[in-house]
């Protein structure tokens, strides 16, 4: 058992008060910059890189991952209260946990998203530990073709699944698209859509696109219809916590999460937003609204 | 002449979009001989794909009609939408405008009392000097506590 060895270590250097103090420090960092739309993870991560010059390398790594967990469960906070995902995977958060919000559910929301993300980060950190050599044989198995099929059933399973009409998640679908070509071709480094202004060569980024749609796009919808500011706000009613039934329902979807999840962001470039978007399909399809 | 109706709007410029993108894509240089796939296959496809959507759309429109949330009547405006929209749009392009010639903290501010005004606020005042505190205090934590190239507050200070 040489990785359950390895791990013991690795608890014994993690209950270290320093470093448990840097992994508070990286989460509640990390919830932050989940808050703000516009700043995520990784640009966090890259401004605190000069740290590492100074900071062991244990208690740097316990920073990062406290800043990556707390951002993508951050994200999810405005996405419920706000309907504006502070990260681009928390998309999904917005659309189904705002409704919650809406109807005065905003409490269990907020919760389900912590101990779902609670549980299905430490089933995924568990099994990455265990299944790591074996996942990249995986990894490396996947070529060109399995990334274009993956990409593919994400894409038709979104759009078709959101929205009544069909017709129009696939033009929202091909739009997004395009917008996602704007920039330089890597294969060739032909520029692409750019109408010949330098800024548009690193392409659009998720974010402005994100930040566009749910931010501006959400207000000047608010605006537009003039509703009076009290009815907006989203009341926290009936406390934080799950009642029995949110948790019988929800136990499963938090299982089925983390095994979408985990394969995927364990692949290369599998990223966040693939998983999510798949396991909301899922869920949306298996899942009878009460 | 009646007017268009917004779906029929919608459509059009969806159109339009795709007449646009086909230009630029046909404007993509050629790929060398030897490569079968070049850097405008992709993009050639996805336009397509727009354009042919964008045509059924209308046609359902036409033939159907699209739905519309103005006429469902849980999500109809209030009187004085299109004011308020307008409203929206001066804020935002008071802020586009100006960052280039105030800095991002005059333009915030006034994209703060624009924005208000979409939200029928009556005090102007208040709402610039709301804006421009907000805005100064996220220039703070940006430009001098993250180190992120924001500018200068006001330009010529």
């Amino acid at each position: 058992m040489a990785s359950f060895d390895a791990l013991m270590q690795g608890f014994h250097a993690a209950i270290q008060p320093t470093i448990l103090l840097y992994g508070f420090i990286g989460c509640l960092l990390g919830t932050v910059v989940g808050v703000m739309p516009g700043i995520g993870p990784a640009l966090t991560i890259a401004l605190l890189l000069p740290l590492t010059f100074k900071v062991p390398a244990a208690a740097m790594f316990v920073l990062f991952a406290g800043i990556y967990y707390g951002a993508m469960y951050g994200g999810s906070t405005t996405s419920i209260l706000l309907n504006t995902p502070g990260e681009s995977a928390t998309l999904v958060t917005a659309l189904e946990g705002n409704k919650m919000a809406r109807k005065g559910r905003g409490g269990p929301a907020l919760a389900t998203a912590a101990i779902g993300s609670f549980v299905a980060g430490t089933i995924g950190t568990l099994a990455l530990t265990f299944f790591a050599p074996l996942v990249v044989e995986a990894a490396l198995a996947f070529g060109p073709a399995e990334y274009a099929a993956l990409m593919v059933l994400a894409l038709v399973a979104v759009s078709a699944v959101l929205g009544r009409s069909a017709l129009r998640g696939l033009i929202a679908l091909s739009l997004g698209l395009l917008f996602g070509l704007v920039g330089i071709d890597l294969q060739t480094g032909q520029p692409r859509f750019t109408f010949g202004t330098a800024e548009l060569l690193d392409g659009i980024e998720v974010t402005i696109a994100a930040v566009g749609l749910f931010a501006v796009g959400e207000a000047m919808y608010l605006a537009w219809q003039g509703r009076s500011a009290g009815g907006e706000i989203m009341r926290m009613e009936g406390g934080l916590m799950l009642s029995k039934s949110d948790w019988r329902r929800s136990w499963k979807a938090w299982l089925r999460g983390a095994g979408l999840g985990f394969p995927i962001g364990a692949l290369p470039a599998g990223g966040a937003e693939l998983p999510t978007l798949l396991s909301y399909y899922a869920e949306k399809k298996t899942q009878q609204p009460s | 002449m009646t007017r268009l109706k917004p779906t029929r709007v919608a459509g059009l410029i969806l159109l339009a979009l795709g007449l646009l993108a086909g230009w630029q894509v046909s404007i993509i240089p050629a790929p060398p001989a030897y490569a079968e796939v070049g850097p405008h296959l992709v993009p050639g496809v996805t336009v397509a794909l727009l354009s042919l959507l964008a045509i059924a759309y209308l046609l359902a429109d036409w033939q159907t009609g699209q739905v519309d949330m103005i006429d469902d009547p849980e999500e109809t405006p209030n009187p004085g939408a299109n004011k308020r929209l307008q409203w929206y749009g001066i804020g935002l392009a008071a802020l586009m405008v100006l960052i280039p010639i105030t800095g991002l903290g005059a333009a915030g501010a006034f994209a703060f009392v624009g924005i208000a005004k979409a939200f029928d606020s009556k005090r102007t005042t208040i709402d610039f000097l709301i804006g421009a505190i907000f805005t100064t205090v996220v220039w703070m934590i940006f430009a001098l506590g993250l180190g992120v190239q924001l500018g200068p507050l006001v330009k010529g200070f």
